[in-house]
C-alpha cells in the first residue's frame, strides 16, 4: 500500500515550479503523456481541455498498483470576474458549463486560501461566470481522478490569471509560471496535509500472506477468509508475530484456516476496562 | 466548529437556513441543487468527513415519518419514527450510521412544520397510543444549540392526545427543555454504558457521570425517562462490571420515575458491518467475536445472550420487568 500524490496540469508552463519546488524527474519511459515523478509524487502535463485532463488522470492510476491511496490536485491558472491576477482559490464546487453537472470536492481541512466556485468551459472564455472561476479542465479531471479515490482527496488550486480588466492574451510561459511559483507554499500546503490525512485514516496494516499463499492453495473465497483473519489478528494481537511455527502441521489451506482462527479467537479480551475517567 | 454549509436551492430563503448561517460567520456558503448530490454519494470516505463535517440544510419531502422496524419499540401499539437530522457530532465505533451512510457531513432538514403537519396526521389516523421516535439516524439533542429541534417540537405534542415524543441522546444539551413544563407526551431517553464502553468507544460523546447528572437534572424538571442500553458491549466479568453499571446508574435517578429501559446487543445489517469494517480496519471491536446470521452481524450467541439475561435480570432489582424491552431487530 502507498500513498501517491498526483498533480495533474494542463500547460508546461504551470508544471515547471512544481516540477522544481518537489525536484521532479521526467519519467522518459512514460509513452504518449509528460509524465514526472519522485518517490511517492507524479506529476503529468496533460494538456488543454478536459479530454486531456480525464486522460492524464486514468494514464496515472492505470499504472500504478491497485491498491495505491491516490492524492489529486489539479493545479492551474483561472480567470475570474474581479479577482486580482496571483490571487489563489480552491474549488468547493465544479460545474461542467455544458452539461450543468455540479461536483463537490470535500474540504475536510482548513484551507490554506479562500474557496470559490469554479466552472470548467469547453473554450477559453472572458465572459467571467460571476463569482466563479473559470478553467478549462476540472470538471473532467474530478470526475476522472473521483474513480480512483474518494472526493476528500481530489481538489482543484487555482491561480488567477486573467480578470475582466486583466486580458488573458497578456500571458506568456514566463507570466504563467511565476504566477504558479507563488502559490506553491499554498500546493505544499495541501498536499501535505491530505497526505496526513491518507496516512492517520487510510493506511491499513495489512499481514504479509504471501508464504501461506504460496505454500498452501487456497481458493477465492479461502483468499476473503484469510485476509479477514489477517485483519482482525492484526487488531487484536498487533504485538504477536503473525503465525508461522504454528501452521506447520497443517495439510491445505482449510487446516491453516482452522488454525489462525483458533488462535485470534483464544485472543485476550479485546477490550479492556481501563478505569474510569 | 462547521466551515462549510452546503445550502439546498430549496431551502435557501427559509427563515430558519438564514437563522443557522448567521451563527457561523466565517462558514463557506454554498448552494447546491439537492442535498443528495453532496450526501452519500458514491465515492466519499465517512471516517474522514467525521473530522470535520460539513452541514447540509435542505427540505425534507415526503414520506417524513415511517414505521418502527421490527421490534424496536417500547410495547404502544403504533410506532414511528422521523428524522430531521442526520448523523450525530459523536463518533461511537459501533453505530450503524457509519455503514448506512457514506457521507457523515450533518443533513438538517429546515422544514420542522412539514414533519409536524405529517406527525398530526398519522397520529389522528390512529385511535391507541402512538409513539413517535426522533432519534434513530441522529442524536435528537447533541445539536439542539444549532438545530432548536426540541424547543420546536416538544410543545407541539402537547395537543396531540395520543402521541408520545422520544428524544434520544447521549448529549447534555438539555436546556430547551428545563426551560419549557414538563408534560406527558415527551420522554428524554439517554443511551447510557459503562465509562469504558464511553472511553473507548464513544468517541466525542459525554462521560457516563455527565449524562447522569444531565438525566438527574431533566428527571428532577419532571420529564419521564428512558434508560437505553443499547448496544449492550460484552465485557470480561460481565456480571460484576453490569452490576456496578447498574448501581452507578439508579444512584443517580429515581428508579420508580422512570418511563422504560431498553435492552440490545450490537446487531448490524452484513452490508453496514461490511462498510464500517474497511473503514475502521484496525477496530478491536470489529476483530472480536462476532458473526454473520443470515445477514445481521451480531456478537456469537455465548457473548450475546450471556450480557443480555445478567442485564436483564441485574435490572429488574431496580425497575418491574413489565418496563424492560429487549430489542432485536437490526437497524
Amino acid at each position: 500500500m502507498q500513498i501517491l500524490t498526483n498533480f495533474v496540469v494542463a500547460l508546461a508552463s504551470e508544471a515547471k515550479p512544481i516540477i522544481k519546488r518537489f525536484r521532479l524527474k521526467r519519467c522518459e519511459e512514460a509513452r504518449g503523456v509528460t509524465l514526472f515523478a519522485r518517490d511517492n509524487i507524479r506529476l503529468i502535463v496533460s494538456g488543454i481541455g478536459k479530454a486531456a485532463s480525464a486522460t492524464a488522470v486514468g494514464y496515472i492510476a492505470g499504472s500504478e498498483l491497485h491498491d495505491t491511496i491516490h492524492i489529486w490536485l489539479n493545479v492551474g491558472i483561472a480567470g475570474h470576474q474581479t479577482l486580482a491576477p496571483g490571487s489563489v482559490g480552491m474549488a468547493h464546487v465544479i460545474t461542467d458549463r455544458a452539461t450543468g453537472i455540479a461536483y463537490y470536492p470535500s474540504l475536510v481541512f482548513r484551507t490554506p486560501c479562500p474557496s470559490y466556485a469554479l466552472e470548467c468551459f469547453d473554450e477559453p472564455t472572458t465572459t467571467y461566470a460571476g463569482d466563479a472561476m473559470c478553467d478549462m479542465e476540472s470538471s473532467a479531471f474530478f470526475s476522472a481522478a473521483a474513480r480512483f479515490s474518494s472526493v476528500e482527496f481530489v481538489h482543484a488550486l487555482k491561480i488567477i490569471s486573467d480578470n475582466s480588466a486583466a486580458d488573458i492574451a497578456t500571458l506568456d510561459r514566463a507570466s504563467i509560471s511565476a504566477l504558479v511559483e507563488t502559490s506553491l507554499d499554498n500546493i505544499e500546503f495541501v498536499t501535505d496535509t491530505l497526505s496526513r490525512l491518507a496516512a492517520e485514516h487510510l493506511f491499513a496494516t495489512v499481514l504479509p500472506s504471501d508464504a501461506l499463499l504460496v505454500r498452501w492453495r487456497f481458493s477465492a473465497t479461502q483468499k476473503h477468509q484469510l485476509a479477514a483473519l489477517a485483519r482482525r489478528w492484526a487488531a487484536l494481537r498487533p504485538h504477536d508475530e503473525w503465525p508461522g511455527d504454528a501452521l506447520q502441521s497443517c495439510h491445505d489451506a482449510r487446516a491453516v484456516l482452522s488454525r489462525i482462527g483458533a488462535i485470534v479467537d483464544s485472543s485476550a479480551s479485546w477490550l479492556e476496562p481501563t478505569g474510569e475517567k | 466548529m462547521i466551515d462549510t454549509i452546503y445550502v439546498e436551492a430549496r431551502v435557501a430563503d427559509h427563515w430558519r437556513t438564514s437563522e443557522i448561517i448567521t451563527r457561523f460567520p466565517q462558514a463557506r456558503v454554498i448552494e447546491c441543487a439537492d442535498h443528495r448530490a453532496v450526501f452519500n454519494r458514491r465515492q466519499q470516505n465517512f471516517r474522514i468527513q467525521k473530522t470535520r463535517p460539513a452541514l447540509i440544510l435542505a427540505h425534507k419531502t415526503t414520506p417524513r415519518i415511517y414505521p418502527v422496524p421490527g421490534d424496536q419499540h417500547l410495547g404502544a401499539p403504533h410506532n414511528y419514527y422521523f428524522s430531521h437530522l442526520l448523523n450525530c457530532p459523536f463518533d461511537c465505533r459501533y453505530c450503524f450510521l457509519q455503514g448506512m451512510f457514506s457521507s457523515a457531513n450533518f443533513v438538517l432538514f429546515v422544514n420542522y412544520e412539514d414533519f409536524m403537519d405529517e406527525i398530526v396526521e398519522v397520529c389522528a389516523q390512529h385511535n391507541g397510543l402512538v409513539h413517535v421516535f426522533s432519534g434513530y439516524d441522529c442524536d435528537s439533542l447533541a445539536l439542539e444549540p444549532l438545530t432548536g429541534f426540541a424547543a420546536y417540537f416538544v410543545e407541539k405534542f402537547v395537543p396531540i392526545d395520543n402521541a408520545v415524543l422520544e428524544l434520544r441522546t447521549k448529549s447534555t444539551q438539555i436546556r430547551s427543555l428545563l426551560k419549557i413544563a414538563a408534560h406527558d407526551h415527551c420522554i428524554v431517553a439517554m443511551s447510557l454504558a459503562p465509562e469504558v464502553i464511553v472511553q473507548q468507544l464513544e468517541h466525542g460523546a459525554p462521560s457516563l457521570k455527565d449524562r447522569l447528572r444531565a438525566l438527574r437534572r431533566i428527571q428532577d424538571h419532571g420529564w419521564s425517562i428512558g434508560l437505553r442500553f443499547d448496544p449492550l458491549i460484552p465485557l470480561n466479568g460481565n456480571a460484576a462490571l453490569l452490576g456496578e453499571f447498574f448501581s452507578t446508574v439508579f444512584a443517580n435517578l429515581d428508579p420508580d420515575a422512570v418511563h422504560s429501559v431498553t435492552l440490545g446487543t450490537l446487531r448490524l445489517p452484513r452490508n453496514f458491518a461490511k462498510r464500517m469494517f474497511k473503514l475502521y480496519p484496525a477496530e478491536p471491536l470489529f476483530a472480536g467475536p462476532l458473526i454473520d446470521v443470515e445477514g445481521t452481524v451480531v456478537f456469537r450467541d455465548e457473548s450475546a445472550d450471556n450480557i443480555l439475561s445478567v442485564a436483564h435480570d441485574a435490572l429488574t432489582d431496580y425497575v418491574s420487568a413489565d418496563r424492560i424491552f429487549l430489542q432485536h431487530g437490526a437497524p
